[in-house]
C-alpha cells in the first residue's frame, strides 16, 4: 500500500501560537488511501496539525506538501493557497454549516463559487453528494432543521463534493451524542472502504483502531509514538501511550 | 429562556393593552390641561400630514419627512457598511478613512454637520438645496453610526463560517459577500431599526434650513396662530405613529427573515 510518493509529507513543522509552541517539529508522511488517525490529549496539538494542512494555520517552520503543492513558513501566496485547498477538504468539530443555506445549497455553494459550476449543475451534484451519505430526502432542510449527526453529514458532503484527494476530520464526532456519532462514524467507515485518504483527529478510540492505518499520538507538540493501530493499542511502548489508551478506556 | 418570562398565560396581551390605555389616557389628562384648541389642529393637520403641496408646488409634512428620511436611510445604508468594511480591512489607508469619517461625524453634532454642508459647501462654490442638503447630512451621519452596527454583526458571526468557506476554497471576498454579509445584515436589522426611527426624528433638524417637513410646518403654523403647543403636540403624535409603523415594518422583516420560514 505504502508504495510510491507520499501523498502529504510534513517535515519539521513548527506552530505557534504567541509563546506557545503547540506543533515543534513534526515530521509525517502519508500515502495515497491511507487513514491515519492522530490521537492525544486535547492541547496536544491534533487539531493545529490538520489545519497546517490547508493552510487555516500558517507554518512557524518546516514545510507541508500535498500533492505538487508545497506550503513553507509564513503567510502562502493565495494561488498556491487555493490549489491546495483544492486537494483538501475540511470537517469541522462544530459542523460550520452555513445557517442562511439550505443542504443542498450549503454543498452547492463552493461547487459554484470555487469551481464555476452553473447553478443546474452545482446543485445536481450537491444532490448526488446528499445522496451519498443519506441525506436524499433532506435537501431543502435548513441546518436548524437537521439534527447533530445529520448537519455533520452534510458537512461531509460538502467537503467531498470537491472532490478532494484528502479529507481533515477535526474530532467530527465531539459534539455528538453516541448515536448520532454512530451515523457519521459509518459514513466515514465507508469513505475508507472506498480508498479516501482521510487524516482524522479524533477520542473514538474503538473507532480509530476500527478504520485506522496508522495512529500517531501526539504529546506536546510532538510526535510520541506512531505505527499500525492494533500494534499501538495492543503493545504501547511508552508508558504515556500506555496511560492514555488505559484512561480513555 | 429566562429573559423571555414565559407569556402563555392567558390574558398576557390583554393587560398589556390595558397598561398601554392607562398610560394614554394619563398623556390625555396630562394635555388636556393645557387648554387646547382643537380647532386649530383640525385646520392645519391636512398640511402637516402632506396632503396639500407648499406654495412653490413642491412637497410638504409628512410625504418630505418620509423622503428626506428613506433616502438618506438609504444611503447611510451604503454609507455603514463600506465604512465597516473599512474599518475590518487590512489597509491602512481604507481603515484610516473609515476611522476619521467615524471619528468626526459621531463626534460632532448633527445640527452643525448639517449648517457646515448647508451653509459652508457655498464657500468652495456648490450651493446645494436645502432638502438635499439635509439628505446628506443625515445619511454621513447615520452612516457613521451605521458603520459600527455593521461592524459588529459582521465580526459576530462564527469564525467558523470563514473558517469553513476558507476551507472550501471560496475567496475572502465571495465568503463575505455569501457568507458571513447575509448572516451580519441579519442580525442588524433591529440597530438598523432602530437607527431608521431615530433618523425620522432628526431628520426634523434639516427644518433649520426651511425645508418644509413636519417640524417646520408646526413650528411656523404654531408662531403665526399662537397655538404653539396645540401644533407642537400635532407633530409629536404623527412622529410617534410613524415610528410605531416602522417599528412594525422592523418586526415584520425580522420575521421575514428568520431561517424558520
Amino acid at each position: 500500500m505504502a508504495a510510491g510518493a507520499p501523498l502529504i509529507r510534513l517535515q519539521g513543522v513548527v506552530k505557534q501560537y504567541g509563546q506557545q509552541q503547540v506543533l515543534r517539529g513534526i515530521d509525517l508522511e502519508v500515502h495515497a488511501g491511507q487513514v491515519l488517525t492522530l490521537i492525544g490529549r486535547s492541547g496536544s496539538g491534533k487539531s493545529s496539525l490538520l489545519r497546517t494542512l490547508n493552510g487555516l494555520a500558517p507554518l512557524d517552520g518546516g514545510s507541508v506538501q500535498v500533492g505538487d503543492v508545497q506550503l513553507l513558513q509564513g503567510l502562502p501566496p493565495p494561488d498556491r493557497i487555493r490549489a491546495l485547498r483544492k486537494r483538501v477538504g475540511m470537517v469541522f468539530q462544530k459542523f460550520n454549516l452555513f445557517p442562511h443555506l439550505t443542504a443542498v445549497q450549503n454543498v452547492a455553494l463552493a461547487l459554484h463559487t470555487v469551481q464555476g459550476r452553473g447553478r443546474k449543475e452545482a446543485h445536481g451534484l450537491a444532490c448526488v453528494q446528499l445522496e451519498k451519505v443519506g441525506l436524499g430526502d433532506r435537501l431543502n432542510a435548513w441546518p436548524h432543521q437537521l439534527s447533530g449527526g445529520q448537519q455533520q453529514r452534510v458537512a461531509i458532503a460538502r467537503a467531498l463534493a470537491l472532490a478532494p484527494d484528502v479529507l481533515l476530520c477535526d474530532e467530527i464526532t465531539s459534539a455528538l451524542d453516541p448515536e448520532l456519532t454512530a451515523e457519521v462514524l459509518a459514513v466515514i467507515r465507508a469513505l475508507a472502504a472506498e480508498g479516501m485518504t482521510i487524516l482524522m483527529a479524533t477520542h473514538e478510540m474503538d473507532f480509530a483502531r476500527e478504520v485506522s492505518d496508522r495512529l500517531v499520538f501526539l504529546l506536546d507538540g510532538r510526535i510520541h509514538e506512531e505505527g499500525p493501530a492494533d500494534r499501538l493499542f495492543s503493545a504501547p511502548r511508552t508508558p504515556e501511550l500506555a496511560r492514555f489508551i488505559g484512561a480513555m478506556g | 429562556m429566562p429573559l423571555t418570562p414565559s407569556r402563555t398565560r392567558t390574558g398576557f396581551s390583554v393587560r398589556v393593552a390595558l397598561v398601554w390605555l392607562g398610560l394614554l389616557g394619563l398623556f390625555v389628562i396630562f394635555v388636556a390641561r393645557f387648554d387646547l384648541d382643537l380647532g386649530i389642529v383640525r385646520e392645519k393637520l391636512p398640511g402637516l400630514l402632506g396632503f396639500e403641496l407648499n406654495p412653490d408646488g413642491a412637497l410638504e409634512g409628512v410625504p418630505l419627512t418620509l423622503l428626506v428620511s428613506v433616502a438618506a436611510m438609504a444611503v447611510a445604508w451604503v454609507l455603514g457598511l463600506v465604512a465597516a468594511l473599512g474599518k475590518l480591512s487590512g489597509s491602512a489607508v481604507a481603515y484610516g478613512l473609515a476611522t476619521f469619517y467615524n471619528s468626526f461625524f459621531r463626534g460632532t453634532p448633527l445640527l452643525v454637520q448639517i449648517l457646515l454642508i448647508y451653509l459652508g459647501l457655498p464657500q468652495l462654490g456648490p450651493v446645494p438645496e436645502a432638502i438635499p442638503a439635509g439628505i446628506t447630512a443625515l445619511a454621513l451621519c447615520y452612516g457613521a453610526y451605521m458603520s459600527e452596527i455593521f461592524r459588529a454583526a459582521i465580526v459576530a458571526v462564527d469564525a467558523g463560517q470563514w473558517e469553513a468557506g476558507e476551507a472550501l476554497g471560496m475567496t475572502r471576498t465571495s465568503l463575505l459577500l455569501r457568507v458571513i454579509l447575509p448572516q451580519a445584515l441579519k442580525t442588524s436589522i433591529p440597530a438598523v431599526g432602530a437607527m431608521f426611527i431615530s433618523m425620522l426624528k432628526d431628520s426634523s433638524l434639516v427644518s433649520v434650513m426651511g425645508s418644509w417637513e413636519i417640524m417646520f410646518l408646526a413650528q411656523s403654523y404654531g408662531r403665526a396662530t399662537y397655538h404653539y403647543v396645540e401644533m407642537l403636540l400635532t407633530a409629536a403624535v404623527i412622529y410617534w405613529v410613524l415610528s410605531i409603523m416602522l417599528e412594525a415594518l422592523q418586526a415584520w422583516l425580522e420575521h421575514r427573515v428568520r431561517y424558520e420560514h
